[in-house]
């Protein structure tokens, strides 16, 4: 029982009034900063990191913390209501998410993706409990070859979540993969596709891409859409999920859970990786894939699932190695230095108290995050019941703004602007910004560990089938790659009539 | 309704005015210099060492000054494009910027030249400190010294933080000059080159030393030479590479610029700030919780180390034939 | 929906310009070597990918039903995106206030006339007031 005592010391430190209120706070300049493009976790945290100098340790890491996933939880809403995703995390809740709130449905996609969370955060953290130790140490196993393995998998399922032609896709997962090449090449120094413009010299940020191409491409799409046809007002219900689709959801959110825990362990990428991971599962189960895009309650509950799942599992490197995986989490180092606590692999054994004080306030911040979403989710609905000619306008220039603060530079206010017209093309010529926005967003991780990998094989290929777990992976992917070639095979002349039954 | 959008609308605007995208500052006479908020740009993005500096720094001058200090970041180029916008600013120490000496010293020799950038387009006002780098292998190999890597007689695998920095420079020399066969392993900064050596993906590893001395404590990883001039107190019993028979001197050095002809009496007034702020304990602490260590010399003396920088490590590459990216 | 060989063909042809392009740009990177891969051999591979894929498309998606044509109303778009042109332009020059108004001006007056928004002087009042008064 000695294991569990300061597990449960731990409660007791995050259940002090004080420590609840920092929680709430965090979560509640989470969500807002996570609604409003721009302003990132990352910058957020940065600007609060003098205000918790004169505060207790682990109440100043509830309060960073509670704001990352709060900020989580609040890309969510964005994605859903407006087609504007703020992290990669949540590009693919978009998909079904966005055509939810089409149908009306608004209130049951965020319902979904807020259960979905707490969910996935609560498994996450029970598996951060108990096997942190070791899934640290099994991560260390996942080197370039590995990394290049799991992103090409996820490349290649970009192609298969999206509804469009298959060739279109992969066409537009290519044009993703090519834009991540954009900017100093990382292994030589080589300027890329960066026409001599030193604002293209560190590549292409995410935000710019997925704000033009979901958020400002529909827009502009819509524009026209609406002389042609007279809108039709979806009724727009604050209904909560029903029974129905709870039970719909239970199976993606229990896969989801464990998709995220385990891929959100990776650092880079990782989140984003697991919801596209958890939404492909699903589609691939599903016994009418064509459902998904067009406002399938299991295409928002698995990625919201999974990348809060992987949100909470991230936190496993750092608290265990003393590894940041990402930026927000390299301020949470530096919130811990300046407290005078050196995060590593001593953490858990030197302060204990700290380590589980941590652990426990995620449960408490993503049972706040779900109490706070009840309401919330209502009252975000609303934004919907704007008439579109106001709407529009306004989050044409919330969009442009909030992308400026990101960088500061209005380059990047061109760049959205860019896409966004890129974005409406495509729709006008029938492909889909999903697959070019995910593909992007694992190109580079791809082609880094790629050749990293080549590196520390001496340029010898075949070193990526003989390394156990990158192997597996490439083995699994074949499989994946060559099973619906069999399946169509072996079921060709059944096709036609199962066709029919699908459709009564 | 109508008042719930004409709400939700101002609050959003409000909330991005108030996030001080595009903003003006106040400009005064020099004589009462600083009437407005001062801006402190960051070439890197949240989180890095040049920001957490910054911020410290902004902290300290905020209170010695009497007016706010906005720290922004425009990250870019490795700092070039932030360098480019503080060139070009308005010289009146409204605008200011710590900056990276591996822009000016470094970066230079790996990527073409228009993102270069020179150091005689700024005025210097102070040093700050010195950001060293440690060469590591992973506890589990039997490695303890550059020497022991010569007997494996193997092609060594070395991680570094990335093209143009100086953990690549640093790695480079001191395998050349060992004369022992190896390839570099670039990495995104200095969390993925440790993670990867933890997992003993590559053999040995060059990262800052505050982005690693957690995990030499914990005796994770084995310090195997640091390329300071002198050995450093943060990790007094590790032999620096002089000492191991290799010339490879190579640091991280950061110091405070305005644009090109900002006033004498301005600058003097930063750089009283600035050096209060560094006398103040919780400065002290900052530098010594990130190992770094403080070199608040005078412009003349940051010109000096970072001419010698630059002329030496030229001479270096040039004589080994080392060079660090295409160009 | 109905098919638009010609579009299809153009959609084909753009996305084969892009990989062209690609595989243009990335041999004057440079391939180098699988023992030390260059610049250019990535975006190279990619490349191939997308304009192989191209081909493929321009013989066999001709009769693909998913794009859409243009018609009048796409004015309205072209008009928009000049907008935010100008938006962006003037944003670093005089602030962000002026800009703001004018973007939200023409998109309220001009681009949601047709949506069936004839009291936009009322909406645009009322935004202004709060924005204003706040």
């Amino acid at each position: 029982m000695d294991f569990f005592n300061p597990v449960i010391d731990g409660f007791g430190v995050v259940l002090q009034p004080t420590n609840l209120l920092y929680c709430l706070i965090g979560v509640v300049i989470g969500m807002l900063i996570g609604v409003l493009p721009g302003l990132g976790p990352a910058a957020t945290i940065a600007i609060l990191l003098p205000v918790t100098y004169g505060v207790e340790p682990v109440s100043a890491i509830i309060l960073l913390a509670g704001i990352f996933y709060g900020a989580q939880y609040g890309g969510t809403i964005t994605s859903v209501l407006l087609k504007l995703p703020g992290e990669a995390s949540s590009v693919v809740t978009v998909f079904d998410g966005y055509a939810l709130a089409k149908q009306g449905k608004a209130g049951t996609a965020l319902g979904i993706a807020a259960i979905g969370s707490f969910i996935g955060g609560t498994v996450s953290i029970i598996g951060l409990t108990l096997l942190a130790p070791v899934v640290a140490d099994v991560a260390l196993d996942f080197g370039p070859p590995e990394y290049a393995a799991l992103s090409l998998f996820g490349v290649l399922l970009v192609a298969t979540v999206g509804n469009g032609g298959r060739t279109k896709s992969v066409i537009a997962a290519g044009v993703g993969l090519l834009l991540a090449t954009v900017g100093r090449d990382t292994f030589t120094g080589a300027s890329r596709f960066t026409f001599d413009t030193l604002n293209l010299a560190d590549g292409i940020d995410f935000v710019p891409i997925a704000m033009g191409l979901f958020g400002l491409g529909e827009i502009l799409h819509n524009l026209e859409e609406r002389h042609r046809t007279v809108p039709a007002p979806a009724k727009v219900t604050n209904v909560w999920p029903s029974r129905a689709d709870l039970r719909q959801s239970s199976g993606a959110i229990g896969r989801g859970s464990v998709i995220g825990f385990v891929l959100g362990v990776l650092p880079g990428g990782g989140a984003t990786l697991s919801s596209l991971v958890a939404y492909a599962v699903e589609k691939r189960r599903a016994k009418h894939p064509e459902r998904f895009g067009q406002g399938a309650i299991e295409g928002v509950a698995a990625p919201e699932t999974a990348n809060n799942a992987a949100a909470t599992s991230s936190f496993i490197p750092l608290l265990t190695l003393g590894i940041p995986a990402n930026a927000t989490m390299a301020l949470m180092f530096g919130a811990l230095l300046i407290q005078g606590i050196p995060p590593g692999p001593q953490l858990v054994s030197e302060h204990p108290d700290l380590f589980w004080g941590v652990v426990n306030s995620m449960y408490i911040g993503n049972i706040l995050l779900l109490i706070m979403s009840i309401p919330m989710v209502g009252l975000f609905v609303k934004i919907l019941r704007v008439r579109p000619a106001i709407l529009a306008p306004i989050t044409v220039l919330i969009t442009l703004l909030g992308v400026y603060t990101v960088n500061n530079q209005v380059f990047d206010i061109f760049l959205v602007i860019v896409f966004g017209v890129l974005g409406y093309l495509m729709k006008k010529f029938g492909f889909e910004p999903g697959p070019l926005v995910l593909a992007f967003v694992l190109g580079s991780v791809l082609e880094t560990a790629i050749r990293q990998s080549l590196l520390i094989f001496g340029g010898n290929p075949a070193g990526f089938f003989t390394r156990p777990i990158s192997g597996t992976v490439l083995a699994v992917l074949i499989v994946v790659l060559a099973l619906p070639a069999i399946r169509l095979l072996a079921r060709r002349p059944k096709t036609a009539s199962s066709k029919d039954e699908e459709l009564v | 309704m109508r008042l719930i959008q004409a709400a939700a609308v101002t609050a959003a605007v409000g909330l991005l005015t108030g996030c001080g995208g595009v903003k003006t500052t106040a400009t005064g006479g020099e004589g009462d210099f600083p009437t407005g908020n001062i801006q402190m740009t960051v070439g890197a993005a949240p989180g890095g060492s040049t920001d957490l500096i910054t911020r410290a720094i902004a902290e300290g001058v905020s209170k010695e000054l009497g007016v706010s200090v906005p720290v922004v970041n425009k990250p870019g180029a490795n700092g070039a494009l932030n360098a480019k916008e503080l060139q070009s600013a308005k010289p009146d120490g409204y605008k200011i910027a710590v900056q990276n000496a591996s822009l000016f010293t470094i970066t230079p020799l790996a990527v073409s030249a228009n993102e270069a950038v020179k150091l005689d387009d700024f005025d210097l006002i102070g040093g700050i400190s010195q950001d060293d780098y440690v060469l590591l292998a992973p506890a589990a190999s039997a490695v303890k010294s550059i020497a022991d890597l010569k007997k494996s007689g193997k092609n060594i695998k070395y991680g570094t933080t990335g093209v143009g920095t100086g953990a690549q420079l640093a790695s480079a020399l001191a395998f050349k000059q060992a004369a022992i066969p190896a390839t570099d392993v670039p990495f995104d900064g200095g969390a993925p080159a440790l993670t990867a050596l933890l997992g003993s993906q590559i053999d040995v590893a060059t990262i800052q030393v505050g982005d690693s001395i957690a995990q030499i404590k914990a005796k994770k990883v084995v310090p195997l030479a640091v390329f300071s001039a002198e050995r450093i107190k943060f990790l007094p019993e590790v032999p620096t590479a002089k000492e191991q028979g290799y010339d490879v001197v190579v640091s991280q050095y950061r110091f405070l610029t305005a644009p090109k002809g900002t006033p004498d009496a301005v600058k003097t007034k930063l750089l009283d700030a600035a050096k209060k702020t560094f006398a103040t304990e919780a400065y002290k602490k900052f530098n010594d919780d990130h190992c770094l260590t403080p070199i608040e010399g005078t412009p003349d003396e940051v010109r000096k180390i970072l001419d010698e920088y630059a002329t030496k490590y030229k001479a270096q590459l040039d004589q080994y034939q080392i060079s660090l990216g295409q160009k | 929906m109905t098919e638009r060989p010609l579009a299809q063909l153009g959609a084909a042809g753009v996305a084969g310009a892009i990989g062209v392009f690609g595989l243009v740009g990335s041999l004057a990177l440079g391939l180098g070597r699988l023992t030390a891969p260059g610049p250019g051999l990535w975006p190279f591979t990619v490349s191939v990918v997308i304009t192989v894929l191209a081909v493929v498309l321009a013989l066999t998606g001709r009769h693909g039903t998913d794009t859409e044509g243009f018609t009048r109303a796409s004015v309205q778009t072209a008009v928009a995106v000049l907008s935010l042109v100008v938006f962006a332009a003037l944003l670093p020059l005089i602030g962000f206030e002026i800009p703001s108004l004018l973007l939200v001006f023409v998109w309220m007056r001009f681009l949601a006339r047709s949506a069936g928004c004839h009291r936009w002087p009322s909406a645009l009042a009322r935004w202004l007031r709060s924005t204003c008064c706040s």
